[in-house]
């Protein structure tokens, strides 16, 4: 399940942030979305470790904690969307072809 | 690459992983020790360390290799054991307690900068007790079975010379069963190599007896291994010796403890167990063995900690060369060891033992550095292998992730080391917290930061010291952690790190820092209603603790909008109301332009300024002492009022302050009271009359708040702030000057290097007279045309009169101000007409009114405490807005000041607020259109078409009047034909037809004034006796000649209409229901102007007789030709053949030359049909004559000349004959001539527009020949 997605701007600050869970833990997808910035600052500046998806908007699984995984698509403009979910055996195809296709398609 | 003995776990290592020799003294022994404080094993711990020591090893190798650096460990047999964990836990709580005491940052601190931090060193930001702590958590792991580096590689038996039985002693010593379990559960050999020491009290006596015991003891045990130490060698015990005598004897007896005694042992015991291995596991043949022996095993054994294995098991042995070989830096021999231990260990399932081996194959690569990777991996290994064991080897896990952490810091993989310290997490939560404190350091100190990971590891640790109640630790991480979110929008989080901050700091009674992070939350609009009133709630509960009123200077709640601070005051110039005051005050300007004596034409400014205003305030705003404007919060109040405070007659000038406030909280479920004041300098502190504004806003509601002072004094004003109160217990406190860029004077004269700060800074002056105005009943909804008499009411309330009043107003179409004669007739009665009056009295002041600026007789003026009335007129012109600008200027009398004069400026518009809002709706649609008689000479055919635009209402129709030239206007038929009603409903039409006729006056008329002169038509019923209004006059005349300038230029020759119209009853505001509203429409500049200022006429007989058989007929036609411009004209008359392809009756014929005007002819023969070429120069005729053919000759041609000219004085008739010559009987239409005129510029041309020359075509004239008989 998707339990939250964000989109944060060009200088990291939060556009939108939507939670789809019943809990109250806004704080907490508040909290993981932010620390997956440093990571996808990390890939963004050493595109060599992303591995062959050199030059990909797709930045793929970013943070995995012990209860989500994070994944992260970011715009030519910067603008990056993240993904928090829970399936823990969600396939990187699967994320990137529904999700990060159809999300930006859905807001540009 | 440094050295990795080097390195900080290299260190670490040659610090932990050292022989351990176990120490058994009499309590004696202790007792002197004691009398220097120390304990037996603290007094010799400090010559342990050797730091070139320089001793020749071989083990294993043949090779051998010099030690320079080597340490032993002491430690008493009670202590060698498993610490206790309990008591390991309490001790490193102490730890961090003590840390948190001490690293607690101080109250007042700032917070730290991420950037501050970032461009420190990492030992400067490391805290330091993390160091401290992370051993003392290794410590906690000492002597545990399953290793063998903490089992004792030695014995140090130590015995008082007081000691009865000495020898005895030293046997006792080392049977008794204090000897820690694993010597006695056969965990390790308890041979273990024992060494003698005796120790000798100075203070007990000479040393001969402890002389004699220890040749007693070297006989007994063997002379090597027995020494003797003497200490406190001082008498009294309180001499103090600048270098101990007997620091350099310890010194010497560690030393050679250590290097003729231990490590020789441990040469040895290498060399042995070496070799034990070699023979019983080396080889191809023993590994098989092994192999298969184990594999039998297998099945039987399923403990978690495997097999039990003994000093004597091979294992065991393997493991002991492994850590000796460690111990004496063979780092070769030892992995080679561990790794084989490692297979077996695997083999046997004895995970916790096979950790261990990893761990420390790990350890030794490490020293080795070599097989980086294998290293990493070891420690991985062992981490896991420890995490999956479960709690109990948790400690375990601990210390294998700390060198782990150690290990990947060294080679720079920070942040690894990071999730190292994330995954060590364990069960702990305290010990967790510091570890989730040391993780994100780790993402601090990384290249590049990860400052996000940073502030959630903060985050995180703080969260797990707050539930180990380690308040401080916990602020003090979230300090930290405010760094990253500070100036980010990240508020969810920024707010809670805050309220945590508060709560904290409150529960640990320091409520004013408390305060200070509380405020950082009060305006978060972002967050949910419960949170909100749970951050207010804690917020005032605090400020409620600390008993105080505090002063914020950036208090949140509310937001205030100072981008849209205004400061709104009066010198020279007043304002009737806010809403004239938030008027641009170049509207003011340029209707005041004229107004206004320039202060630069009447003396220099400077003479002025320097003779009253001290100079430095020269850039000071002027305002004038008086008394308070209270003006309301804007959109409410219709009523503007301005107050007088009774106590102070002398009423002044006033400015007043508004600061927009806006709101920026969801839904607060208690409103809370603000109160608002403004905070000023000091120069006229006490002698201001301030209002104080209590309100309360609701969650998310946005008020503006007025604020008005009132200086009493002469003096110099300063704003300094605006200062408020949030439930009586906080103030908010906002300082302009800080904010200097945003401040915006509404009103301040502005100069080139204007300092804000002169913006809020006043002068305040005497005070002076201060008019007020007020125009009441002014409608704020009305049709178009609507014309009312209107009342300005002008209030002087000071002492003083004013005098040469001046007003202007900034629309006079739609406003003017009437005669004071006016003022109290009877309204619609005093617009009819007079008889006997003379019409262009009421008029006089026509061209005065054009300039727009109206001077009040020069007797008028307003009295101390007395008010002026004064009529106006108000036209409802066109539909729409209309915003009026009306300025009132005036003089005081007998005030001597720097002001000579001010203006009262007015302003009404619909835009703002509703108040006098005007509203023109549309009406009655009035069009006309003139088309000109032809049969007629200056008679024209007027066509009025009135629409009713309203929705509901119903126009009686009144009049109708012509304005222009000498005009009559008259009924074509009696308007009881088409409208017997008189009225005109909603959305009816009306279209009418009047005759307008050219009445001719002469010239010479006393009349100077030919455009006001009006021909009225009464559009009531027939037997109405009511009176016409009087357009001619004022003010009808007065809105007619604005409509005139507003339609167009006016130019000769056209004529305007007013048409008047009554309302009796309707639904829109009226200011006098019983009376008829009256409405007149203007409109102006009628068509005439596209007719041609020549007319004429054909006159002649229409049917004739005649024998054609005789001959042709000639018949005589004459035409009259009026010029009704003012300029002399010339016109040329041409006649020209008809084509023939005209209707058989009517044939055209070719033209004829005719008449010269000077060359009167007489007879003419008949010119033969070819013979026109030759005649005909018209290039038209030309072009007929060429088509005409002889069969169809044309039956009338004009004779005569063909072309006349003429010239015509203005306003002047003439005749021309014409004659045409028909040769058969027929209707001719005799319409074929056209006539081009030409007017002669004239000086005072009255416009562009006008016409000078045009060509008419000829109007058609039927001529009936008949053939008499």
């Amino acid at each position: 399940m998707i339990v939250c997605v964000a989109v944060v701007g060009h200088q990291n600050n939060p556009l939108y942030i939507q939670s789809f869970t019943d809990a109250d833990d806004a704080l907490k997808l508040h909290h993981i979305v932010h620390c997956s910035l440093d990571v996808v600052d990390e890939r963004v500046n050493n595109p060599k470790k992303s591995g062959p998806t050199l030059n990909e908007t797709f930045l793929g699984l970013l943070y995995p904690t012990e209860n989500y995984k994070v994944y992260g698509y970011l715009t030519n403009t910067k603008v990056k969307f993240i993904l928090v979910t829970t399936d823990l055996d969600v396939r990187d195809a699967d994320v990137r072809n529904v999700i990060f296709q159809e999300v930006p398609c859905c807001i540009c | 690459m440094v050295d990795p003995a080097n390195t900080p776990l290299g260190k670490m290592l040659l610090e932990e992983i050292t022989p351990v020799v176990m120490v058994l003294c009499t309590p004696l022994v202790e007792e002197s020790c004691l009398k220097n404080g120390l304990s037996f094993v603290q007094m010799l711990s400090p010559f342990c360390d050797f730091t070139n020591i320089d001793v020749p090893v071989r083990t294993a190798s043949d090779q051998p290799y010099r030690l320079h650096k080597f340490k032993i460990r002491l430690f008493y047999a009670s202590d060698i054991r498993q610490p206790n964990l309990e008591v390991a836990k309490e001790r490193l709580k102490q730890v961090i307690t003590k840390a948190g005491e001490d690293d607690f940052p101080e109250i007042y601190s700032d917070l730290p900068q991420v950037n501050d931090l970032l461009s420190r060193h990492e030992s400067e930001i490391l805290p330091t007790w993390f160091q401290f702590f992370n051993k003392e958590l290794v410590r906690t792991l000492s002597f545990s079975d399953h290793e063998a580096f903490d089992h004792p590689v030695a014995c140090l038996l130590v015995v008082s010379s007081r000691d009865e039985e000495s020898i005895n002693r030293f046997i006792d010593l080392f049977n008794t069963n204090k000897l820690p379990s694993f010597l006695s559960d056969g965990a390790m050999d308890p041979k273990v190599l024992k060494h003698y020491l005796l120790v000798h009290d100075n203070q007990d006596g000479a040393s001969e007896k402890a002389t004699k015991i220890l040749t007693e003891m070297r006989s007994t045990f063997g002379p090597n291994d027995c020494q003797l130490l003497c200490i406190n060698s001082s008498q009294d015990g309180q001499t103090r010796h600048k270098d101990t005598p007997w620091s350099t004897f310890i010194k010497n007896l560690m030393q050679e403890l250590s290097s003729k005694h231990i490590i020789p042992y441990m040469e040895q015991k290498i060399r042995l167990l070496n070799q034990q291995v070699s023979s019983t596991r080396k080889g191809f043949r023993n590994q098989f063995k092994n192999l298969w022996w184990r594999k039998g095993k297998e099945d039987a054994l399923d403990t978690t900690n495997g097999p039990v294995y003994t000093f004597s098991s091979i294992e065991s042995q393997i493991r002991v060369l492994g850590d000796y070989a460690f111990m004496l830096r063979d780092y070769e021999l030892a992995v080679s060891s561990y790794r084989l231990i490692s297979t077996d260990y695997k083999l046997d399932k004895a995970w916790k033992r096979y950790a261990g081996v990893q761990e420390m194959i790990g350890l030794t690569y490490f020293m080795l550095d070599q097989s980086r990777k294998e290293a990493e991996y070891c420690m991985e290994n062992a981490f896991n292998t420890y995490l999956k064991l479960g709690s109990a080897v948790q400690q375990n896990a601990t210390r294998c992730g700390l060198w782990w952490i150690e290990m990947l810091k060294t080679r720079n993989q920070i942040k690894e080391a990071a999730t190292v310290y994330f995954r060590i997490c364990g069960e702990d939560l305290l010990h967790s917290a510091v570890m989730l404190e040391q993780a994100s350091f780790c993402y601090l100190l990384s290249k590049p930061p990860m400052l996000h990971k940073y502030g959630f590891h903060l985050v995180l640790s703080g969260d797990h010291y707050k539930k180990c109640d380690q308040i401080k630790h916990a602020i003090r991480t979230y300090r930290n952690a405010v760094s990253v979110y500070r100036g980010t929008t990240w508020n969810l989080i920024k707010d809670r790190v805050h309220f945590h901050i508060g709560q904290w700091y409150a529960s640990l009674g320091m409520y004013d820092v408390a305060v200070t992070h509380m405020l950082e939350i009060l305006a978060s609009s972002h967050q949910s209603k419960t949170s909100q009133e749970l951050f207010l709630r804690d917020f005032l509960h605090i400020v409620q603790k600390t008993g105080k009123t505090f002063e914020v200077l950036k208090l949140q709640l509310p937001v205030i909008n100072i981008s849209s601070l205004k400061v709104i005051f009066e010198d020279h110039r007043t304002y009737a109301s806010p809403a004239a005051a938030s008027i641009k005050e170049g509207v003011w300007r340029s209707l005041e332009e004229d107004m206004i004596p320039s202060l630069s034409a009447k003396s220099n400014w400077l003479d002025v300024q320097s003779k009253l205003i001290p100079r430095k305030y020269k850039e000071s705003n002027i305002c004038v002492a008086g008394e308070a404007n209270s003006s309301n919060v804007e959109p409410q109040n219709d009523e503007y009022k301005t107050s007088t405070s009774t106590g102070y007659v002398w009423l002044l000038s006033t400015y007043m302050y508004n600061a927009y406030i806006y709101i920026c909280l969801y839904v607060l479920m208690c409103v809370y009271v603000f109160t608002i004041i403004l905070s000023f300098g000091r120069d006229i502190n006490s002698s201001l009359v301030l209002l104080e504004v209590d309100f309360s806003l609701e969650g998310g509601e946005t008020i503006l708040v007025q604020l008005t002072v009132t200086p009493r004094v002469e003096g110099v004003l300063t704003i300094v702030g605006v200062k408020w109160k949030l439930s009586s217990s906080v103030v908010g406190l906002h300082n302009f000057e800080s904010n200097s860029v945003n401040k915006r004077i509404a009103k301040g004269r502005r100069k080139p290097k204007h300092s804000p700060s002169a913006d809020l800074k006043f002068i305040v002056i005497k005070s002076l007279p201060r008019l007020q105005g007020f125009i009441p009943s002014l409608p704020e909804k009305t049709y178009a045309g609507d014309l009312r008499h209107l009342v300005l009411e002008l209030n002087n309330q000071s002492k003083f009169p004013v005098k040469n009043l001046k007003m202007k107003i900034s629309n006079p179409r739609f406003l003017n101000a009437g005669n004071q004669s006016y003022l109290n007739v009877e309204f619609s009665a005093c617009l009819e007409k007079k008889l006997n009056v003379e019409q262009s009295g009421g008029h006089a002041n026509a061209k005065k009114m054009l300039q727009n600026v109206f001077h009040f007789p020069e007797d008028i003026s307003v009295q101390e405490e007395t008010s002026l009335s004064w009529p106006l007129w108000f036209h409802a012109a066109v539909p729409g807005n209309i915003s009026l600008y009306i300025t009132v200027y005036y003089e005081m009398e007998n005030v001597s000041s720097i002001m000579k004069f001010r203006t009262l400026r007015m302003h009404y518009n619909l835009n703002f607020a509703l108040t006098f809002a005007i509203y023109v709706l549309p009406s009655l649609d009035v069009s006309f259109e003139l088309s000109p008689c032809p049969s007629r000479l200056e008679e024209f055919l007027l066509r009025m078409d009135v629409v009713n635009k309203t929705s509901s209402e119903c126009f009686q129709i009144h009049q109708l009047s012509s304005v222009g030239q000498q005009w009559d206007v008259s009924l074509l038929q009696p308007v009881d034909s088409i409208l017997p009603s008189q009225s005109l409903f909603a959305g009816q039409v009306l279209s009418c037809f009047f005759m307008l006729k050219y009445h001719r006056k002469s010239s010479t008329s006393e009349d100077s004034n030919p455009l006001f002169l009006q021909s009225d038509v009464r559009l009531g019923p027939p037997g109405n006796s009511e009176a016409l209004f009087d357009v001619c006059s004022s003010p009808l005349a007065d809105f007619h000649d604005y409509e005139r300038l507003y339609q167009g230029m006016s130019c000769q020759g056209n004529v305007d209409f007013v048409f008047i119209t009554q309302l009796w009853r309707g639904n829109i505001d009226s200011g006098a229901p019983h009376r008829p509203l009256l409405f007149s429409h203007h409109v102006c500049h009628s068509s005439l102007s596209s007719f041609s200022p020549i007319s004429w006429s054909v006159d002649g007989p229409r049917t004739i007789q005649h024998n054609f058989s005789a001959s042709p007929c000639g018949v005589n036609l004459k035409m009259t030709i009026n010029n009704s411009s003012d300029a002399a004209s010339s016109v040329h008359v041409k006649t020209f053949d008809p084509p023939s392809s005209n209707s058989q009756s009517i044939d055209a014929t070719a033209s004829q030359s005719g008449l010269p005007l000077e060359n009167q002819a007489g007879w003419f023969s008949i010119p033969a049909v070819n013979d026109t070429k030759v005649i005909t120069t018209d290039a038209l005729a030309k072009r007929i004559t060429k088509s005409v053919s002889l069969e169809s000759a044309p039956q009338f041609i004009w004779t005569g000349s063909s072309s006349t000219k003429l010239k015509l004085q203005p306003r002047a008739t003439a005749e021309v004959p014409l004659q045409i010559c028909v040769f058969a009987p027929g209707i001719y239409d005799l319409s074929n001539y056209a006539l081009n005129w030409n007017l002669a510029p004239i000086e005072e041309s009255q416009g562009e527009a006008n016409k000078s020359s045009g060509e008419c075509q000829g109007y058609p004239y039927y001529l009936t020949v008949l053939q008499s008989t």
